[in-house]
């Protein structure tokens, strides 16, 4: 039986505070290492459930282009259909029906009353008529200044006017018709 | 040694803590955002696939929603409105066409700019993708018809333009010299990509296009002279 008696102090004596500073650092590796494991199975958890979905995603898609790949002769009309189509609505909001315009020149005068129409690429109408009286000529004065307050007729010009040996009144006009 | 050892038994705490710091920041650096930053990407390409599936998806609804041969029938009578290539016959049969229905004498009837037929040399004027080819014609009949020739002509399927007139009138007679012009669009050179966008007929143009083949049709014979394919090609240079 031994009858020796360590008496020197194996560690140095710890103060309270710095007893509470060590079990809270441990505490502070605990927390530090879970999270940083915590954080490397979420993202790995992360990164394995996207790929996952996306090679998913990426067979879905190749199934999808197959299938529009077999489509391809209806692709290819309707966007033939659609483009020609567009084409024909943009020609038809330009057609222009030019017997408004003779409707008008009816208006100022009489049917038989115009000599000469003609209108050009730009749209400007060159008309010359023949009004047989002075009574015809009033009417057709009146006639086309309530078409030009209408706005009807616009940038009108009247070119010339001449009177010949038996009263008939030759009027050579040119306008724009906003009809 | 001894005391090292003791210094190490008596800051213990502190040097694993220190250690586990080290470690923690490394691994963070190196390891964990860097992975984090390709599961990012990852997930961006994800989205951006989603995106893509919705987007093929809607397509094939949109192709499945049409019936082929519908579609075949539309195209071709579109194309008898603005035909392929510049179809003369067509054009001057209209014109005849409508000129007769309306007691409307034809005189003269020219076309112009014609170049080569089967080319695009010759220069007409344009309205966006399409190409025009004008016919100069001399009309002659009664004033009334005269004006119903007009406004027919450009009700017709075969979609025309009046560019210019020059007209006369005796005796209730009109004589008039006429610039027309009709249309033409040769059909697109290039396909789509399979992930190309394609929308669905939309009402307005679903009305359109009744409205279209509502018209007269005045050249059918000479538009099924040239008969358009409308059938992808594997081979281009196939006859």
């Amino acid at each position: 039986m031994t009858t020796e008696v360590n008496l020197l102090q194996t560690k140095a004596p710890q103060s309270a505070r710095v007893k509470t500073i060590q079990s809270q650092l441990k505490i502070a590796n605990y927390i530090v290492v879970i999270v940083i494991i915590a954080c490397s199975l979420f993202i790995g958890a992360g990164y394995m459930y996207i790929k996952t979905s996306s090679q998913q995603l990426v067979n879905t898609k190749k199934q999808y282009i197959a299938s529009i790949a077999n489509l391809s002769t209806r692709e290819v009309l309707l966007s033939a259909l659609k483009d020609r189509l567009k084409l024909a609505i943009k020609i038809r909001e330009t057609q222009y029906s030019y017997d408004k315009v003779f409707v008008l020149i009816d208006r100022l005068g009489t049917a038989s009353s115009f000599n000469s129409v003609s209108i050009a690429e730009s749209g400007t109408v060159q008309t010359s008529l023949r009004l047989e009286n002075i009574e015809e000529a009033f009417s057709f004065m009146n006639n086309l200044t309530k078409e030009l307050s209408n706005g009807t007729v616009k940038q009108l010009t009247i070119e010339s006017m001449s009177l010949d040996e038996i009263g008939r009144l030759q009027i050579a006009l040119t306008f724009r018709a906003n009809l | 040694m001894r005391k090292i050892r003791q210094y190490f038994h008596l800051y213990q705490i502190y040097v694993i803590t220190v250690a586990i710091v080290v470690f923690s920041f490394a691994v963070s650096i190196f390891v964990l955002i860097p992975f984090a930053q390709n599961t990012y990407q990852l997930y961006v390409e994800f989205q951006s696939l989603s995106k893509d599936i919705d987007f093929v998806k809607k397509k094939l609804a949109v192709l499945e929603s049409f019936d082929e041969d519908t579609l075949r029938s539309s195209l071709k009578g579109l194309s008898h409105a603005i035909p392929i290539d510049k179809s003369a016959a067509s054009l001057m049969t209209t014109i005849e066409r409508v000129a007769s229905e309306n007691n409307i004498m034809i005189t003269d009837l020219k076309l112009g700019a014609l170049g080569a037929l089967a080319t695009g040399s010759a220069t007409p004027k344009s309205t966006s993708s399409s190409l025009g080819i004008s016919a100069h014609i001399v009309v002659s009949g009664p004033y009334e018809k005269y004006l119903q020739f007009l406004k027919q002509v450009v009700r017709v399927k075969r979609l025309l333009q009046i560019d210019a007139l020059n007209s006369s009138y005796r005796n209730g007679e009109i004589t008039s010299e006429l610039t027309i012009s009709g249309f033409y669009a040769p059909l697109s050179k290039t396909t789509n990509s399979l992930t190309s966008e394609i929308t669905a007929l939309s009402q307005q143009d679903e009305e359109h296009l009744n409205e279209f083949s509502a018209l007269p049709d005045y050249a059918s014979f000479a538009q099924s002279l040239n008969s358009a394919s409308f059938e992808p090609r594997s081979d281009p240079f196939s006859p």
